[in-house]
């Protein structure tokens, strides 16, 4: 057989290749800043500081309407994970402290993407008061 | 011609690479398992669940009679005056007991199945660790801990778990201690 070492190398590290794109594909973001802290929240209580500055709504229609936005990102926060898991495709997304404690820290870590595409669909919508 | 030690030596390094993609295609590094559906997936819970039910409904069934009783009686008493106030009171401490042995037939029913669930808790913990033990898999994590989950993703070791867990244990028992007195 024609076969040399060197081919066998080759072979072997080809198919090591192929079975590393068989193994999962990760990505982490951070939960906690995602649901908690990013900026798109600071922006919404921003939008209703100025709301109850122009003393056109009571404060409590523009407080309902700013949680009702912050429960809206809330609500759009998974199908905003799993669209960009799928443009990935990503086998499993999860947060960056529990990746961590798994030993998968160095998974791709996606949360800037999450909340770009939050702050893309929300940013710029106002606050809906209930009239 | 290649020599036998030549051949030896490429054969050796082939077994090294389809060990190599073997191992690496078959062995997610995570495995998950969904645990939403227990209490219908796995035989054991969903017998507990019936069995809690029913001995509800036991409890329920066993003094419903007596009580339905003494509250028939002490209306009547109400209605014939005053001089059947003990008689009275004592019906009315009678289901205060019949009230206080029950709820604490409940009670013992609420850990008899807190036990139970623990006995099934303690068998998923186990088959959990023998799969990620068998996928060479660093941790095994419940749907809950994921943010997202590919559909039909090889790390889904859901059928799996449950397969070993129906298997294992078809049926978990409630061991309800029973006061010799309650009730009566």
């Amino acid at each position: 057989m024609g076969f040399s070492r060197s081919s066998a190398v080759v072979i072997a590290l080809a198919l090591c290749d192929g079975a590393d794109a068989e193994q999962l594909r990760i990505l982490i973001v951070d939960a906690a800043h995602l649901q908690e802290s990013m900026p798109l929240y600071a922006q919404i209580d921003r939008q209703a500081a100025a709301l109850k500055d122009a003393r056109e709504h009571t404060d409590g229609a523009v407080q309902l309407a700013a949680e009702l936005r912050k429960s809206e990102v809330l609500t759009a926060l998974p199908e905003i994970i799993a669209n960009i898991a799928i443009a990935a495709q990503a086998d499993l997304v999860i947060d960056r402290e529990l990746a961590r404690r798994i030993g998968e820290g160095g998974a791709q870590d996606v949360t800037s993407a999450v909340q770009q595409a939050l702050e893309e669909k929300f940013s710029e919508r106002p606050l809906e008061i209930a009239q | 011609m290649r020599s036998g030690r030549d051949s030896r030596k490429w054969s050796r390094w082939l077994s090294v690479a389809l060990l190599c993609a073997s191992g690496a295609a078959a062995q997610p590094q995570v495995l998950v398992v969904d645990l939403g559906d227990a209490y219908t997936r796995s035989t054991a819970l969903a017998g507990l669940l019936a069995d809690v039910d029913r001995e509800l409904k036991n409890l329920s069934n066993r003094h419903r009679p007596e009580l339905l009783a003494l509250r028939r009686e002490i209306a009547q008493l109400k209605k014939q005056g005053g001089d059947t106030r003990d008689r009275q009171l004592a019906a009315a401490r009678r289901i205060e007991a019949i009230d206080a042995a029950a709820e604490q037939e409940e009670e013992r029913l609420a850990l008899a199945n807190q036990a139970a669930i623990a006995k099934v808790n303690a068998q998923i913990a186990a088959i959990k660790r023998e799969l990620a033990a068998e996928a060479g898999a660093k941790t095994v994590l419940d749907i809950q801990e994921t943010l997202y989950l590919r559909a039909g993703c090889s790390c889904d070791y859901t059928e799996q778990l449950y397969q070993r867990l129906n298997a294992r244990m078809p049926h978990v028992a409630m061991e309800i201690t029973r006061a010799p007195d309650a009730g009566s």
